[in-house]
């Protein structure tokens, strides 16, 4: 097989080099069989059995807790960070079976997968020209250019040009310039690591022949990108820079605000009223929308009530600064507390333990901190009343 | 179809150096209610309030979209609502232009800015600046305007003394206007002995930070009287936007400052803004910024305003009888301070720093490092 025609990245070498990569933290207190079925061209079947921070990469599948299903192509691109899991998951792409909440933490089992680099040769150099050609480049030109490259991996080539097009010969025709260099420096020369012109002047690089024509051939190709280099696809124009932006930021609550969190302290949670509809506001802003008043009269609800919407998150930004995201699945919800009607609903947290118990109209109770700091976390989460 | 728009009235907090007893709901809560209050405005959907427009930031907010949790204070909650990133001056030209188009009668313009709040301000206008040329070299508003600053010193022998006059005066003036941020007076020497911040701008060149609100309530000509019986008029608007790269101007030029006030005199019918004009207010964010946009706006001949300076032209000319923004308002809220003073002095409110006789006022805004974005905006009696 032709190397540039052979998928540098391959399946199989993700999961080959699993071991090696190994992140002791991710693994650290883990253990489970995390299934996964690559279906399409290059798939496979294979287990990861992590066994409290040891990891095991075996063929095929084995009694797995949970089992992800993915396309080849599209693990691939996971793997290289090029398809977010999260969309991959959403998106339908990547199907899960079992523990869902397993998967949260081998986003941590390991380290960064690196593709192999490509091995460039001198040969796909001259072989891939003809379908590089920049027409604007070789507009007007009609010479024959020889090349002679020394060492293993050299050999001799002419660049036909005849005003627009381009003919790469094997051997030496007519040349009107010949170019003589070693393999290893003719490959840094088309990479850009190493300057065309200080070759030249160094003398690793030989010109006979009309020396002129050689200014112009630099515009004759688009750039040369190594076969199935997919890292290289980011290209030498283009860069990403990953940055965290952080604003140190003072915020106030001002009094309404402040009168709410102050009571959770006392373990008392306050809504305002609107003294023209009577609706109350929970958690409590300092006008009520609708009726374009401030809502000034307060009065205590709850603590107790019932749960109006629940929600189960099964993915949790991560904090931007440490990258540590909170344990899912949990269960958000709008709580009904008692003494609030209709849309007077309080958005919170439900006990991990009680997600089983998550639908609307189940009677809760708030739990509240130890050390209260009147904050809106002073409550810890609600609680189904048994 | 009527070419001027009617302000009806404007309410304002005093400019303060941390309201931290406030969220900036608050802030704004407090001027929209004297607004309703003063003018008798409803929210009815036929013959009330049904656009607002207003002015804040998402990096000094700290809030991707921040005008989103500002609907309830400011009487948007289920009617349009438009928001001006930019200085608050571009805000009021905003909502000048729904009227004169007849898209509405009555738009309400609210604008607030707590620089406080950051704990550096010059971190926040860092990242007005792009992620790989300028970012990482430390710009930021301050440090671009030094550049601003030392060209514009050479080209027309602003000094050292000159400029120390520029932010006494500033203070002095700011002591009658009882909604100026509250400094205390300083000396010319106090001036020029304050530190360097990023030569030749000193310490007490630069704006204090400063946290503020505003209201101002504008209608069509031919409804104006529901509301006030002394209208102030906005008869011409101009605003123009410079290059973004620093290096790609001549910093003193004035270029979109011209071409704004162009616009501007344009629309009001003024042809030589030095007499059709009785008092100006200019955004002076730094103290060489006075004289600079003096002179970009044909108040003083190009390159003479150490003469103007020294001649009292500040005050020949009524030039910044608020204090400026030099004495403090934040940041984007500077170009609607400017308007807010206009309007007082055109109603004759202005108190003990009141003009005779003033019939046209012009008021400035500039949003970006050494104004990069020039707002002009003419109101009449």
């Amino acid at each position: 097989m032709d190397n540039k025609d052979k998928p540098l990245v391959t399946v199989a070498d993700i999961f080959g080099t699993m071991e090696s990569r190994v992140n002791p933290e991710g693994v650290q207190g883990v253990t489970a069989n995390y299934g996964y079925i690559i279906t399409g061209e290059g798939g496979g079947e294979w287990t990861v059995s992590v066994n409290n921070g040891d990891v095991e990469v075996k063929n095929g599948i084995h009694k797995p807790q949970v089992t992800t299903t993915c396309a080849a192509e599209d693990w691939i691109a996971i793997t290289l960070g090029k398809l977010d899991g999260m969309s991959a998951f959403t998106s339908g792409k990547l199907k899960v079976e079992g523990d869902l909440g397993l998967l949260g933490k081998a986003a941590k089992f390991f380290h960064k997968y690196t593709p192999p680099v490509p091995e460039v040769t001198v040969a796909d150099i001259f072989g891939t020209m003809e379908s590089r050609v920049n027409p604007d480049g070789v507009k007007g030109i009609t010479a024959n250019y020889g090349y002679v490259i020394t060492g293993d991996g050299g050999g001799e080539w002419t660049v036909c040009v005849a005003d627009g097009t381009v003919k790469v010969k094997e051997g030496l025709h007519d040349p009107k310039v010949t170019t003589t260099c070693q393999d290893e420096d003719w490959i840094a020369i088309t990479l850009g690591k190493l300057d065309g012109m200080t070759a030249f002047s160094s003398g690793k690089l030989k010109v006979d022949g009309d020396l002129g024509l050689l200014g112009p051939a630099t515009k004759f190709f688009k750039k040369y990108v190594p076969a199935s280099g997919m890292e290289e696809e980011v290209g030498e124009e283009l860069i990403v820079l990953k940055q965290i932006l952080s604003l140190p930021q003072k915020f106030s609550t001002g009094k309404v605000m402040g009168k709410f969190l102050n009571a959770l302290k006392d373990k008392k949670i306050l809504a305002n009223k609107c003294p023209k509809c009577g609706r109350l506001q929970l958690p409590p802003r300092e006008v009520c929308a609708i009726c374009v008043v401030r809502a000034d009269q307060w009065v205590e609800v709850g603590p107790e009530g019932s749960i109006a919407t629940p929600d189960i998150a099964y993915y949790a930004s991560p904090d931007p600064l440490t990258g540590e995201s909170r344990e899912t699945p949990y269960c958000s919800a709008h709580f009904l507390l008692d003494g609030c009607k209709d849309h007077e609903t309080l958005w919170h947290e439900l006990k991990d333990e009680d997600l089983p118990k998550a639908k609307k109209g189940v009677r809760v109770r708030p739990v509240w901190n130890e050390e209260r700091i009147g904050a809106i976390t002073d409550i810890k989460y609600f609680e189904v009343i048994d | 179809m009527s070419r001027r728009v009617a302000v009806c009235a404007v309410a304002q907090i005093k400019n303060e150096p941390d309201i931290w007893y406030q969220r900036f709901q608050g802030m704004l809560l407090e001027c929209f209610e004297e607004l309703i209050k003063k003018t008798g405005v409803t929210f009815d959907m036929d013959k009330g309030i049904r656009n607002i427009v207003t002015c804040s930031d998402d990096v000094f907010d700290a809030r991707t979209i921040s005008d989103s949790g500002m609907a309830d204070v400011v009487g948007a909650h289920l009617r349009g609502e438009k928001k001006s990133a930019q200085n608050g001056i571009n805000a009021l030209g905003y909502g000048m232009s729904m009227i004169l188009s007849g898209h509405d009668d009555l738009v309400l313009v609210m604008g607030h800015c707590k620089e406080s709040q950051s704990e550096s301000r010059n971190m926040c206008t860092n990242l007005a600046y792009d992620p790989f040329y300028l970012r990482p070299l430390g710009l930021d508003f301050l440090n671009v305007s030094a550049f601003q600053a030392r060209e514009f010193m050479k080209k027309s022998n602003i000094t050292d003394e000159h400029l120390a006059k520029i932010v006494v005066r500033s203070r002095k003036n700011a002591s009658k206007n009882p909604f100026a941020r509250e400094n205390g007076s300083i000396s010319e020497k106090d001036v020029i002995s304050s530190p360097y911040l990023s030569d030749p701008v000193r310490e007490l060149h630069q704006y204090p930070v400063t946290d503020w609100a505003v209201g101002l309530l504008l209608c069509c000509e031919e409804r104006a009287n529901e509301f006030t019986d002394k209208p102030v008029w906005l008869t011409g608007f101009g605003n123009c936007m410079d290059s973004y790269f620093p290096g790609d101007r001549e910093l003193t030029s004035n270029f979109a400052l011209k071409k704004a006030a162009a616009r501007a005199y344009k629309m009001a019918g003024v042809k030589d803004p030095k007499t059709d004009i009785d008092l100006f207010e200019l955004n002076d964010a730094i103290a060489y910024q006075l004289p600079l946009w003096a002179e970009g706006l044909g108040l003083v001949p190009e390159g003479e305003s150490d003469l103007w300076v020294e001649s009292d032209g500040m005050d020949r000319h009524h030039v910044n009888l608020s204090g400026g923004m030099l004495n403090g308002n934040p940041i984007m809220l500077s170009g609607l301070a400017r308007a807010v003073e206009c309007f007082l002095q055109l109603r004759g409110e202005a108190e003990n720093r009141q003009v005779d006789g003033v019939k046209r006022a012009l008021a400035h805004g500039t949003t970006g490092g050494a104004g990069q974005h020039h707002g002009v905006i003419i109101l009449e009696k």
